[in-house]
C-alpha cells in the first residue's frame, strides 16, 4: 500500500493557501497519476474515434464501395459504426472518470485496478467491433469480435469496483 | 481499399490482430500487480478469448466452406457488362441499397426479389427436413443439416443411389420449386416436387402446370429456361465439349429480378453520383436520373416504360439463340425491346395460321409478325384464337392490343407500382384496385356509372375490372385477369371460345341471356346462337366441353365469390365433383378449390395429384357430404339451365352429350 494521497478538499485548501505564482503547473502536478493517464488516454482515444467517424462519413459521402456495399447483410457497416460509437462514448467515460476521480476518495488498489480495467475496456470493446467488422463471414462478424465480451467483462468489473468503492467511501 | 481488406482477410491475420490488441490492453496490468493477482486477472480474459476464438473460428470456417460450395454450384453473380452497352456494368442491388434504402426495402418485400434465391433457411418455404417423397420406384429423402438442404435418392432395394444438394429456389408466392446442383458445373437440375404455399403441401411439379397428361414431364434446366426472366442479365453459356459432355458456365448479374432489371446497369450512375457535388446538383427531382432510367418517370414515353415490364411479361421470339446464350439479353431498359437482335416480342393480333413453305416466306412472316410460323399448337398453348394471350405472366402482349395503350398513354405503371404498392400480391398502386384506375382518363364514367353499367354503383357489376378485364387468363393454378382491355361480346365468344365477362359473373345464365342484354343495353348486333347456347349456362357448357384451359377457367369461376353471390351456390358442387376427376391435374386442383369455397364443404380433403382410385374414393365421400347438406336443406328444384333435375342431381344424358363434344385437343399452357 503506497502513501495515502491528500484528498481533494485537502488539495483544495493547500491550493488556496499556497502562493499563486504558477497556477497552471500547480494544477497539473496536483493531479493523480490515474487522472493524468485517463485525461491523456481519453482525449487521445476521442481524437482517434472522432477521426474514425470522419473517415466513415467520407466513405459515406463518396459512396465508397468497400463500406457501402455491405454484401447480403449489414454486419460490416453495423460493426464499424458500433466501433466508432462505443469508442467515442468510452473515450468520454475515460474523461469523466478522470474528472470525477478526485471527488470519490477511492483506495489506491481499487482506483488503480478500475483505471486499468476501464482502459482495457476502451481498447477491447470498440476494437472488437472494428476488427469484427473489417472481416465478416456472411452475416457473422469476424474473429475480432471475441474481444467484445472480454472488453465488456473489464468494463463491468471496473464499474463494479467503482460502485463498490463509492459505497465503502 | 478492397485489396487491403483482402490481405487482412486471412485466418492468420484475423487471429493475430485481435491477439495483439488483447495483449496491449492487458499490458498495464503487468506493471504493478503481484504474480498471484496477475494470474487471476489475466487468466480469465485469456481463457475466455481462447475458448470463444476456438469455437468461433471453427464455426466460421464451416459456414464459409458451406457458402463457398453453394456459390460454386450455382450461377456466378458477377458484374456483367451488357452486350449493347459494354462500357456500363451491372452492380447488384446491394450497391443500390446504400443510397436508396426505401426503394430497396419495397423491392425486398416484393415477389420479384424472391423469384430466384440461393437455398438458405430464409428462402426455403417447404417442410424439408425428414420428408420422404415417392419418385418412380425410388424414394427421395429430404434432409436439412447445418442450413444445407440435401436430397438422397434411395432405390427400391434400399440402396442409396445419389445424394445432391438443393441449391436454389424459384418462387415464393403461390408455388416454390427447387433446383439441385450439378457435380461438375453450375447447371441446375429440377427437383421433381414443388411446394404449394397456400396448401402447405408437396405436389409433383408436373401437376402444378396445366399440361397434357400424356406429355413427358418437364425437365427444363434453370440455366436454359428460367434464367431469361428470373435473374438479371443472365448468360446461360451451356456448352457441349468435344466429348459430348455438357459444361455450364452460367453467369448472372444477380439472382432474382432486382433493381437493374428495370433501371438498367448502374455502373455509370454510381460513378457519377459517388461525387457528392453531383448529388447536390441532382437535387432537382425533375431531372432524369443519370446513367439509368426510371420507368415511372413522366418524361419517359409510355411505350418505353411498358417495354421494361414487357422484356419478361411477354412471349418473345429469339432469332439468334446462340447470341442470347452466350451474351445474355441485348435489351436494356430505356432501349427498344424489338430492336434487340436476340429478342422480338410476338405480336399476337397479327398472328395468322397461314401455311408457309419456303425460307423466304418464313423470313417475310418474321419481318411482319415478329415470329416465324410456329404451328397451331404453339398458338393454342399461348393465345386465344383471336390473338389475345390466355396465359399469365405475358401481360405485355395483352397491353399491346389495348386501345388505352395504342391510342392513349396507358402503361403498366398506370396501375401498378413497384415501390408504392399497397399489396405485394399484384403490386397495384394505392386506389388502383378500384374504378379509380379507369377514372383517371374516363372521367365521364364516374358521373354516369350506373347508366353505363346498368348495375348498382356499389355492385361487382359496376367494377370496370370485372367487365373489361375478366379472369380469362390462366396461370399458377388460378384464373387471372386478362390484361388486354376489351368489352364483352357474344360474337367474340362464339369465335374464340373465351367466355364473355357477363357470363363469368352470371355463371348460371345462358349465352342467349347475355345476347339479349348486350343488344338491349349497348345496341350490339344479336348473334346467332345454336340451341345449346340458348338454354344452357355458358360457363357450365365450357366446363363440360371446353379444352382444358377453358375448363380450368370455368371451374375457377364456380368458386369466385362475386359469381356465387349473384348466381346462387347450391348447384356448383355436382359439376365440380365431375371436374375433380378431370384428366388434367390443374383442372382437378381448381375444381376442388372452388368446391371448398362453400363453407358447408370446406372440410373436404382431396389429393388432386393422387392415384385415380384414391381420388374416386375421395370424390364419393365428398358427394355423400353434399347429399346430406341437400337433404337437410330440403329445397331441391329443377334448374334446366344448369342441367340439374328436381332431385338436385346432374342430368346425366345432357352432361354426357356435352362431354362427347368436348375439345380433347392436347394442351399445355405455357406459363
Amino acid at each position: 500500500m503506497s502513501k495515502q494521497k491528500p484528498t481533494r478538499r485537502e488539495r483544495s485548501e493547500l491550493q488556496t493557501h499556497a502562493p499563486q505564482t504558477k497556477p497552471a503547473s500547480t494544477t497539473t502536478s496536483s493531479l493523480l497519476p490515474e487522472e493524468r493517464r485517463h485525461l491523456k488516454f481519453g482525449w487521445s482515444s476521442l481524437f482517434v474515434f472522432v477521426c474514425l467517424g470522419i473517415l466513415l462519413e467520407v466513405f459515406l459521402a463518396f459512396r465508397i464501395g468497400w463500406y457501402m456495399n455491405s454484401g447480403d447483410n449489414e454486419t460490416h457497416r453495423l460493426m464499424l459504426r458500433l466501433g466508432h460509437a462505443h469508442g467515442t462514448f468510452l473515450s468520454l467515460v475515460n474523461i469523466a472518470f478522470a474528472a470525477t476521480l478526485s471527488r470519490i476518495n477511492l483506495i489506491d488498489n481499487i482506483r488503480r485496478l478500475s483505471s486499468r480495467c476501464l482502459i482495457a475496456a476502451t481498447l477491447l470493446i470498440p476494437g472488437g467491433f472494428i476488427l469484427g467488422g473489417v472481416v465478416t463471414h456472411g452475416s457473422e462478424p469476424g474473429l475480432g469480435i471475441i474481444l467484445l465480451p472480454i472488453g465488456a467483462l473489464f468494463l463491468l468489473f471496473a464499474l463494479f469496483l467503482l460502485a463498490k468503492g463509492m459505497k465503502s467511501n | 481499399m478492397d485489396g487491403v481488406i483482402a490481405k487482412i482477410d486471412s485466418p492468420g491475420l484475423e487471429f493475430i490482430i485481435p491477439a495483439v490488441l488483447l495483449i496491449i490492453s492487458l499490458f498495464p496490468f503487468l506493471r504493478t500487480a503481484k504474480r498471484t493477482q496477475l494470474i487471476s486477472i489475466l487468466s480469465t480474459p485469456i481463457a475466455l478469448g481462447l475458448i470463444l476464438g476456438y469455437f468461433k473460428y471453427n464455426n466460421d470456417r464451416a459456414k464459409d466452406a458451406s457458402k463457398d460450395a453453394l456459390l460454386n454450384s450455382t450461377p456466378a453473380q458477377t458484374n456483367i457488362k451488357p452486350p449493347s452497352n459494354p462500357s456500363n456494368a451491372y452492380m447488384s442491388s446491394q450497391t443500390c441499397r446504400a443510397c436508396h434504402p426505401g426503394e430497396y426495402d419495397s423491392w425486398h418485400k416484393s415477389y420479384h426479389r424472391t423469384m430466384t434465391q440461393l437455398a438458405k433457411p430464409e428462402a426455403v418455404l417447404a417442410k424439408w427436413h425428414d420428408t420422404q417423397l415417392p419418385h418412380g420406384k425410388s424414394q427421395l429423402q429430404l434432409e436439412e443439416k447445418n442450413n444445407e438442404y440435401w436430397v438422397t435418392t434411395v432405390g427400391g432395394d434400399g440402396i442409396t443411389q445419389d445424394k445432391k444438394r438443393m441449391t436454389m429456389t424459384t418462387g415464393s408466392h403461390h408455388l416454390q420449386v427447387y433446383w439441385l446442383g450439378d457435380k461438375n458445373s453450375n447447371l441446375q437440375h429440377p427437383f421433381p416436387y414443388g411446394w404449394l404455399i397456400a396448401d402447405q403441401k408437396w405436389a409433383p411439379v408436373e401437376d402444378t402446370f396445366l399440361r397434357d397428361p400424356e406429355s413427358a414431364p418437364p425437365n427444363a434446366k434453370w440455366n436454359a429456361v428460367c434464367i431469361e426472366c428470373h435473374a438479371v442479365a443472365g448468360k446461360p453459356r451451356i456448352m457441349a465439349s468435344n466429348k459430348g459432355i455438357r459444361t455450364t458456365k452460367t453467369e448472372v448479374a444477380e439472382l432474382g429480378i432486382s433493381c437493374e432489371a428495370c433501371h438498367g446497369p448502374a455502373q455509370e450512375h454510381i460513378a457519377h453520383y459517388q461525387n457528392p457535388f453531383n448529388r447536390y446538383k441532382a437535387k432537382d427531382i425533375k431531372k432524369v436520373a443519370h446513367g439509368i432510367i426510371n420507368p415511372d418517370d413522366k418524361k419517359i414515353d409510355h411505350k418505353k416504360s411498358a417495354q421494361v415490364c414487357g422484356q419478361c411479361h411477354s412471349y418473345q421470339f429469339t432469332p439468334n439463340r446462340m447470341d442470347r446464350y452466350n451474351n445474355g439479353p441485348r435489351f436494356i431498359p430505356g432501349g427498344q425491346l424489338n430492336a434487340s437482335v436476340n429478342t422480338i416480342v410476338v405480336k399476337p393480333s397479327e398472328f395468322t395460321n397461314a401455311s408457309l413453305d419456303s425460307q423466304d416466306d418464313i423470313k417475310r412472316f418474321t419481318e411482319k409478325h415478329g415470329h416465324p410460323h410456329p404451328g397451331k399448337e404453339w398458338m393454342t398453348d399461348r393465345f386465344w384464337s383471336d390473338g389475345m394471350v390466355r396465359v399469365t405472366g405475358r401481360e405485355y402482349n395483352g397491353l399491346l392490343d389495348t386501345a388505352c395503350f395504342q391510342r392513349g398513354k396507358m402503361s403498366c405503371l398506370s396501375c401498378h407500382s413497384m415501390h408504392s404498392y399497397h399489396d405485394s400480391n399484384d403490386q397495384l398502386a394505392p386506389r388502383m384496385d378500384s374504378n379509380e384506375a379507369c377514372y383517371k382518363c374516363h372521367k365521364n364514367i364516374r358521373e354516369n356509372l350506373t347508366e353505363h353499367t346498368h348495375h348498382k354503383a356499389d355492385s361487382s357489376g359496376s367494377s370496370c375490372y370485372n367487365c373489361h378485364m375478366p379472369h380469362t387468363t390462366y396461370g399458377l393454378l388460378n384464373a387471372i385477369r386478362s390484361h388486354q382491355i376489351d368489352s364483352p361480346k357474344v360474337a367474340v365468344q362464339l369465335k374464340t371460345g373465351r367466355v364473355n365477362a357477363c357470363n363469368l359473373c352470371h355463371i348460371n345464365k345462358s349465352l342467349n341471356w347475355t345476347n339479349e342484354h348486350l343488344t338491349k343495353w349497348y345496341g350490339h348486333k344479336p348473334a346467332e346462337l345454336n340451341e345449346d347456347d340458348q338454354y344452357v349456362s355458358s360457363v357450365l357448357k365450357m366446363l363440360l366441353m371446353g379444352d382444358a384451359g377453358q375448363r380450368a377457367i370455368a371451374a375457377w369461376h364456380m368458386g369466385w365469390k362475386p359469381a356465387r353471390d349473384i348466381s346462387g351456390n347450391d348447384w356448383q358442387p355436382n359439376w365440380l365433383f365431375r371436374s375433380m376427376n378431370d384428366p388434367y391435374s390443374a383442372v382437378r386442383y381448381i375444381a376442388h378449390k372452388s368446391l371448398i369455397t362453400d363453407p358447408r364443404l370446406n372440410k373436404i380433403e382431396f389429393d388432386y395429384s393422387g392415384l385415380l382410385i384414391n381420388r374416386t374414393e375421395e370424390i364419393r365421400n365428398a358427394k355423400d357430404v353434399w347429399m346430406k347438406v341437400q337433404i337437410n336443406q330440403g329445397k331441391l328444384t329443377n334448374q334446366p339451365e344448369l342441367l340439374i333435375d328436381k332431385q338436385g342431381n346432374p342430368i346425366e344424358t345432357k352432361a354426357k352429350y356435352f362431354e362427347s363434344k368436348r375439345n380433347n385437343q392436347p394442351i399445355t399452357l405455357q406459363e
